[in-house]
């Protein structure tokens, strides 16, 4: 195993919600939604490190924030920097040294439809950070696409260069949005639900070419999922997060085969098995809560078939059961 | 072979699909530009040297086809040069509109917070007051003359460009492509021009042709208080008011063809700016 790309300290991200006259008035305080509640975690140099979670769990504000794409409420990201070729901390960095840092992070967005420049040509589109961070223009640019689109298998790039967005198919243009990730050669990428948008048999091979690209770019990825399945499938470790906390960590393996938090449970609960016979019962139906406002006790409690007296009260801290493998629950915790 | 069929064949209109409505606006609108343009050629006279005795009636003297006026100018030889200052002013006036409100609108917009405050509480008073009020006192305080015209009625759109491109931007830079932008390291001003500007600007198309309308018939207004382009000018509003007590010695010409231009000219731009806005509401 190597050394972490990037350390998480005890990051946050509020987002305070607007105020209206009355409650100004009334001096009532602002209200926050806790997208990121403290958390921390290493992600290893070339390695899939998966964070999973239903919709509004925080998992796609925390993979902007630790790209630095939105500045943290507090917290420190460590990022081992080739261009500045030392330890960064993202959350300090100022703008101008964070523009360089885009070189080596990036994000692959999760819809491909609203995530290309319907005003741009295909090429254009994937060779602007070339020339915004003044690499390459002209003849020079048009080769380093050519290249890249065809590496994304968006072949013949003759073909598609000069046509536009509208012109192309959802599995096209998630190549082109990879593409666009890829150009500026970096080493770590957020990939935020790269497959949720796409027909499920154009999934596969999205993936499949994520996989074959992280090889051949010895390249870092921070996935981003809510299907527990996929991260599995793909992840080396996985996170599992829930109302702005990390509720499970650990090697995929271990977190799929023996998940310890009831909500790690849960969501292997609802994976869909193609036979039918094997479709589980789940009770539990429910809505995660609002982030909204503070809570007291484990976050999980209004949804958790197994909770006890205590977890009303108290949240449990996050404690490592076997090695590597951490969960923030009182059924684990030793007294 | 005519102009309008070459300016459909053009890529514009290919991809935009025109109506009817752009289409008739548009054949208004490219004859007056021709009245304009060819006025030299259209009549033999000066416009504002005495031609001809005052008050021929117009259909009567193939000289003067639309009569002359109380001075003995040729009546159809004002409106030809009149269709010169009329679009010059409103061509002015909303490019200077357009050049002020739609940057303004895109950075308000986009950047937000203090300044999005700021500039929206200036539109917005500007925006309560009575336009041709506005330009009245603009116009006033800096006298009489084309520029000055155009400069008051400018001020009047300025806000409407602001709002409508600042409405459309905050809906753009919601859009994952902008954020693709920031993600690719763009600074702001590269964002706004790559990623925001080009697919906002559109909206404020129909708004320019409208405006147009509006500046035409404003300019007229202007000029008929007497706060517009000097009385020597050729011009419609300048026409409609140094004629205006004509009427009551049934001395009709000298005012309904000035009148008659301005309907015409207005009908046109707004007749274009409706059918633009529903192109681009793809209606």
């Amino acid at each position: 195993m190597s050394e972490p790309i990037l350390q998480v300290i005890n990051l946050k991200k509020y987002f305070a919600l607007e105020r209206s006259i009355a409650d100004r008035l009334l001096g009532r305080s602002r209200a926050y939604v806790k997208a990121v509640d403290d958390v921390s975690f290493d992600v290893n140099e070339n390695e899939i490190f998966g964070i999973v979670g239903e919709s509004g769990c925080g998992k796609s504000t925390l993979g902007r924030v630790i790209i630095g794409l939105l500045k943290p409420t507090s917290g420190r990201i460590l990022y081992k920097s080739k261009i500045f070729n030392r330890t960064v901390d993202i959350a300090s960095l100022k703008e101008k040294d964070l523009r360089l840092l885009r070189r080596e992070l990036q994000i692959i967005f999760q819809d491909p439809y609203s995530a290309l420049n319907p005003k741009m040509k295909i090429g254009d589109f994937i060779g602007h950070p070339l020339e915004i961070h003044k690499i390459a223009t002209g003849e020079e640019k048009r080769e380093i696409v050519m290249k890249i689109m065809e590496k994304v298998g968006l072949i013949p790039p003759e073909e598609y260069y000069d046509r536009y967005p509208r012109e192309l198919s959802g599995g096209q243009r998630q190549r082109v949005v990879i593409a666009r990730a890829l150009i500026l050669n970096p080493r770590l990428i957020v990939a935020d639900e790269p497959t949720s948008n796409l027909d499920v048999s154009i999934q596969a091979r999205i993936i499949a070419l994520l996989l074959r690209l992280k090889d051949e770019m010895k390249l870092t990825y921070v996935f981003i999922t809510h299907s527990i399945a996929l991260a599995h499938n793909i992840c080396d470790r996985i996170a599992v997060m829930y109302l702005g906390r990390i509720v499970e960590l650990g090697g995929a393996p271990s977190i799929v085969d023996e998940p310890l938090h009831p909500y790690t449970r849960l969501l292997m609960r609802s994976v869909i098995d193609p036979d039918t016979r094997n479709i589980p019962r789940v009770r539990e139906v429910s809505e995660p809560p609002s982030p909204v406002g503070d809570f007291r006790g484990c976050r999980f409690v209004r949804r958790c078939p197994e909770k006890m007296e205590k977890c009303e009260r108290e949240e449990p801290p996050l404690v490592e059961v076997s090695t590597g493998h951490y969960v923030r629950c009182w059924q684990h915790v030793k007294r | 072979m005519n102009i309008l069929d070459l300016l459909l064949r053009l890529r514009f209109f290919r991809r935009f699909r025109p109506n009817a409505l752009v289409i008739t606006g548009l054949a208004i609108i490219i004859a007056l530009v021709m009245l304009a343009i060819l006025a030299p050629y259209l009549t033999p006279y000066d416009p504002t040297a005495e031609v001809a005795q005052p008050y021929i009636p117009p259909f009567v003297n193939p000289s003067h086809p639309l009569g002359t006026n109380f001075l003995g100018q040729d009546v159809w030889a004002r409106l030809v040069y009149g269709a010169r200052n009329s679009l010059m002013v409103a061509l002015l006036a909303v490019a200077i509109a357009a050049a002020v409100g739609v940057p303004l609108g895109l950075l308000s917009g986009y950047v937000g917070g203090v300044l999005d405050r700021v500039l929206t509480f200036l539109m917005d008073s500007m925006y309560a007051f009575p336009g041709i009020i506005l330009a009245m006192i603009i116009s006033f305080v800096l006298g009489a003359g084309l520029i000055n015209v155009a400069l008051s009625l400018a001020v009047i759109y300025i806000p409407t460009y602001f709002r409508v491109v600042r409405g459309t931007t905050l809906t753009v830079k919601e859009q994952l492509y902008v954020e693709a932008a920031r993600a690719a390291g763009a600074p702001l001003m590269t964002t706004l021009r790559y990623y925001v500007a080009p697919n906002v600007v559109p909206v404020a198309v129909p708004v320019l042709a409208l405006n147009f309308a509006d500046a035409i018939i404003t300019e007229a207004g202007l000029s008929f208080l007497g706060v517009g382009l000097p009385p020597t000018q050729p011009d419609w509003g300048v026409d409609l008011s140094l004629s205006r007590g004509d009427i009551v010695h049934g001395v009709w010409w000298t005012t309904f063809f000035p009148g008659l231009m301005i309907f015409i000219a207005t009908l046109g731009f707004l007749l274009l700016g409706e059918g633009l806005s529903e192109v681009v509401r793809g209606g």
